[in-house]
């Protein structure tokens, strides 16, 4: 964000003069005059821009949205929905008997252990695969070139949650995730009914053994209670009945069957309504309910504002959706383009989840990480894909953050600089006096994120990044001088989403300036030593991605 | 209050010409201005969570009732296997090692368990027990959160609630008061430029509202936290081996923080996996197991020590489940169950009533004991505090479970 930049002081000045109080400069924007593309519309700016890009993609850098800002807000907008939504797939649903490489063969044989002993039914070769295609997914979000549809499928990731945990094998995952990306901007209707009928949740909710008799409420109740309409607006009378309207909907294999003789074709009283439903007619009178338009209107706005928005702004959007067949689409166009999106309270104010954080920050330092580094660091720090918690999906906003995720952030985004070894994180060498691989067995039978990110590492993995040269480029053409100060605004106005006081940048600036007298490199000579420059710049840009600033977008 | 550190103007350092790196350090070190003289060990809480809904009849088995097992025919407990300790109840059969604890007379059980208007919700029923209230977290913060307020009035600095997990329970959630959370104790650090982060993340506002400001807390409460909690549980030598499975090395890192004398008050644990609606009879078993090891080696590893003669442990889950079984072989979302006290401090025995198996309400157990009267208990008896600010109404203790 450079428009914030142009009142810092001098670090040193404000040290020395101990001024009172923290200097709170202005931090409207200097970008060039406001293009003021509708009467209602909102101010299009860098700084909309760049708000833009951290709720509709991944944040990116500078360049990215000086790109954005000349398209104008409706150039801007349409831009997130160009993308096809048919992008081929890698072929890893046809290999699931290979074998991947990244889980050692302690760990296969601990997870056949497992297996024996009933703990759990993942299958090791079909977790390769779901590895395989992480990366595939992880990819697109760090190239954005559809970012928008891969966020809206971490969204529905999230609602209409299945967990591998659970599923037990990653084949119905990737079907699952093929599904919701399919389906991410269209209507609600058919997302419903598909995921009703999809092999994963049937499996995940045990519906594909809900049978007359003895009905299974798994699927019913969170059909209700997280997927539509939410806690309140539906009785436990309706949940019992809407499970028997469910019977039968099972599986053969690995694809969806409806099971006649399991299903139970008596009457059924359902949210007022009585007949002789199925599942289908469940869901038809859900759709009907003025509950389902505005418990996903509240849960889109909170998502993508990072606040709850108010009862009246909910029910706005609920008629809208209403009105629009629950287009989500549709939806998020209107929300993009509505001032209220770009007010002060929402701009710069929303913590980014664990995957939007590294995805972030890989694209704002063009790092290509690994899948598997950002599944696993995403792990390490409360979301994992594929894996969600609970079948409430991921809690948003400052849940994400303590004071153990705080810290992880920022080892995470070392890793991803290649500046942290993991096993610093899995054998405490200051106080421990134990065997380090004794330390790091205890460590895998918790989670596998470190473990994982250890044979990252250990497999050669470094960051291709060059940010003395990107530096350089950027502000030293023709071999000019850049001094401490202007370097160290420069990679806060690359890395961070949002505006940033003056004196956020003042210790990196003391950072900065320590670490190169240290290499006996005279200010503004730094960018002229690429090779001794680099460390101490991603070293600056590590800080920088720690920051509390850098948690939000 | 503890004022050292919190007061320093972080430009003096600058001023002064003493690197950030060593100024910084004294911030981290002043969590121990409480550490407790070993021979005065202050009272403490373990509360450990069943998260998903734990089936209280298969956990203490109504084996007296014909209904039981009429009912549970395909995945109740069998008859011949139930761990019988009284005429009418008995335990799990994977709880081999706690009925032996309640045969010492250091568990109290209390009976049907639960709060009036029943949610079937997970998450809006974990919302009532981690408040205490009906209105769930519209109420505020979590009863934790605001013990740990009363008992530190004056003290914002130094956390005194743990969890042991990456999912911070909304039970610890304070607004004025700093929590701590961690699972991996070595990985609880940062690798590099932890104080620079610290320096340049910026002294948060007092109350303020601003989630920047949120987070600089945080950080802060994270850079104070971090030596404590890595030595402590690096240090620790459990007086009985922990086994490995998660559960297990919670209990053992939540002992080594309460053995470590760092000023811990509440820790906090959860065992996940209880929402059995598939295949019950395999997976409660599983879980039965892992409970009785982690918390009976907990409990070995306690008692006899002046720290560990002071924890009480809590033990609950968000509801039971459904009286009749489903045709997956598991069990839907119920209401009442059993909670359960344990360690030195307990008097041993059953407290409450169990509800009836015949009389239900929508096929659901009715609660005989409102589980505010087991906080109350717990914030009256051991902490010596009103509950009633707390919990935000009168609840009566029950009587005599703690000495």
């Amino acid at each position: 964000m450079h428009f914030t930049a142009r009142t810092l002081l001098t670090p040193l000045t404000v040290g020395l003069l101990c001024v009172a109080g923290p200097a709170r400069a202005a931090t409207g924007p200097v970008a060039a005059d406001p293009v003021a593309l509708a009467e209602a519309g909102p101010r299009w700016d860098a700084r909309a821009a760049e708000h833009l890009l951290n709720r509709a993609g991944f944040g990116g850098s500078q360049a990215d949205v000086d790109k954005l800002v000349k398209l104008g807000l409706a150039g801007a907008v349409d831009s997130f929905f160009h993308a096809s939504a048919a992008v081929p797939m890698p072929d890893v649903l046809g290999e699931a008997t290979l074998h991947g490489g990244l889980d050692t063969p302690e760990e296969r044989l601990q997870m056949v252990t497992e297996r024996r002993e009933g703990n759990t039914g993942l299958q090791p070769e079909l977790i390769v695969s779901l590895n395989r295609y992480c990366d595939w997914w992880v990819e697109r979000m760090v190239k954005s070139e559809d970012p928008l549809r891969d966020r809206m499928t971490i969204f529905w990731h999230g609602h209409f949650v299945s967990s591998v945990k659970d599923v037990g094998n990653a084949h119905d995952m990737i079907r699952q995730n093929q599904f919701l990306r399919a389906n991410a901007l269209g209507r609600f209707e058919p997302l419903v009914r598909g995921i009703g009928r999809d092999p994963a949740m049937l499996r995940y909710l045990n519906n594909d053994t809900n049978v007359k008799g003895h009905p299974n409420e798994n699927w019913a109740r969170e059909l209700m209670e997280l997927f539509s309409l939410g806690d309140g607006n539906y009785t436990e009378s309706d949940i019992k009945e809407a499970a028997r309207a469910f019977t039968g909907w099972s599986r053969d294999g690995f694809d969806f069957e409806y099971k006649r003789l399991d299903h139970d074709f008596g009457d059924k009283r359902v949210l007022s309504v009585n007949g002789n439903f199925d599942g289908d007619a469940i869901i038809d009178i859900i759709l009907t309910q003025p509950a389902c338009g505005h418990f996903m209107a509240q849960k889109l706005l909170a998502y993508f504002e990072g606040v709850q928005p108010t009862e009246a702004r909910t029910e706005d959007y609920a008629e809208f959706l209403r009105k629009n067949q629950y287009d989500i689409g549709k939806l998020l166009r209107r929300l993009f383009q509505d001032p209220a999106f770009y007010r002060d309270e929402v701009v710069g104010t929303r913590v980014a989840a664990p995957v939007e954080y590294l995805v972030g920050a890989a694209r704002r330092l063009h790092i290509d990480p690994p899948g598997q580094m950002v599944l696993n660091a995403g792990d390490v720090l409360g979301q994992r894909l594929f894996w969600p918690p609970s079948v409430k999906g991921w809690e948003e906003g400052l849940a994400w953050i303590t004071t153990s995720s705080m810290m992880q952030r920022s080892n995470m985004v070392g890793v991803l600089l290649g500046l942290v070894d993991v096993r610093a994180l899995m054998h405490d060498e200051e106080f421990s006096t134990g065997d380090p691989m004794a330390a790091k067995a205890k460590t895998a039978s918790r989670t596998n994120g470190f473990n994982h990110l250890y044979h990252i590492q250990q497999m050669g993995w470094t960051p291709s990044v060059a940010l003395a040269e990107r530096a350089r480029s950027a502000l030293a053409a023709g071999g000019k001088q850049v001094g401490d100060e202007a370097l160290t605004r420069w990679f806060a106005d690359e890395l961070l989403a949002i505006p940033y006081q003056p004196e956020t940048t003042r210790e990196p600036y003391e950072w900065l300036k320590a670490q190169r007298t240290q290499a006996g490199i005279a200010e503004g000579e730094l960018l002229q030593q690429p090779a001794a420059a680099e460390p101490i710049l991603r070293g600056l840009a590590h800080l920088i991605l720690s920051l509390p600033e850098a948690q939000l977008n | 209050m503890d004022t050292r550190g919190q007061g320093i103007d972080r430009r003096g350092f600058i001023v002064g010409g003493v690197t950030v790196f060593g100024g910084l350090y004294l911030l981290g070190r002043h969590a121990r201005a409480d550490k407790q003289p070993i021979d005065t060990a202050p009272r403490t809480l373990l509360l450990v969570e069943l998260s998903g809904g734990n089936d209280g009849l298969s956990c203490v088995v109504p084996y007296g009732d014909d209904a039981y097992f009429r009912t549970r025919e395909r995945v109740g407990v069998k008859a011949d296997e139930v761990l019988k300790f009284d005429d009418y109840r008995g335990f799990h059969p994977n709880l081999k090692k706690l009925r032996e604890v309640y045969g010492d007379g250091h568990m109290a059980i209390v009976e049907g368990t639960g709060y009036p208007n029943p949610n079937h919700s997970h998450f809006t029923s974990q919302d009532i027990w981690h408040t205490a209230r009906a209105t769930g977290r519209a109420s505020g913060d979590g009863w934790i959160g605001r013990t740990i307020a009363k008992l530190y009035e004056n003290d914002r600095q130094v956390p005194h609630a743990v969890h042991v997990g990456q999912t911070l329970p909304f039970s610890l959630k304070s607004g004025t008061h700093p929590v701590v959370c961690f699972d991996e104790p070595p990985a609880y650090r940062w690798v590099s430029n932890g104080d620079s982060i610290v320096e340049a993340g910026g002294n948060p506002e007092p109350e303020s509202k601003s989630r920047l400001d949120k987070i600089r807390s945080v950080v802060r409460n994270a850079r104070q936290s971090s030596e404590d909690v890595r030595r402590a549980a690096a240090t620790y030598q459990p007086r009985v081996e922990y086994a490995n499975d998660p559960f297990s090395q919670d209990l053992r890192n939540a002992a080594a923080l309460l053995q470590g004398g760092i000023g811990c008050r509440v820790l906090s644990v959860t065992q996940g996996g209880y929402d059995t609606h598939e295949d019950q009879k395999r997976r409660h078993d599983i879980l039965m197991a892992d409970l009785d090891r982690g918390l009976s080696t907990f409990l070995a590893d306690m008692r006899g020590t002046t720290v560990g003669d002071n924890v009480l442990v809590l033990v609950f889950s968000e509801f039971g489940r459904r009286v009749a079984d489903n045709a997956s072989m598991g069990t839907d979302h119920g209401t009442a169950g059993p909670m359960f006290l344990m360690g030195t401090p307990v008097k041993g025995g059953v407290y409450g009533k169990h509800p009836s198996l015949t009389e239900l309400y929508e096929g659901d157990l009715i609660h005989t004991t409102d589980f505010r009267q087991v906080y109350a208990s717990v914030l009256e008896r051991w902490f010596s505090l009103d509950s009633e600010p707390i919990l935000g109404a009168k609840y009566d203790p029950i009587q005599g479970c703690l000495a």
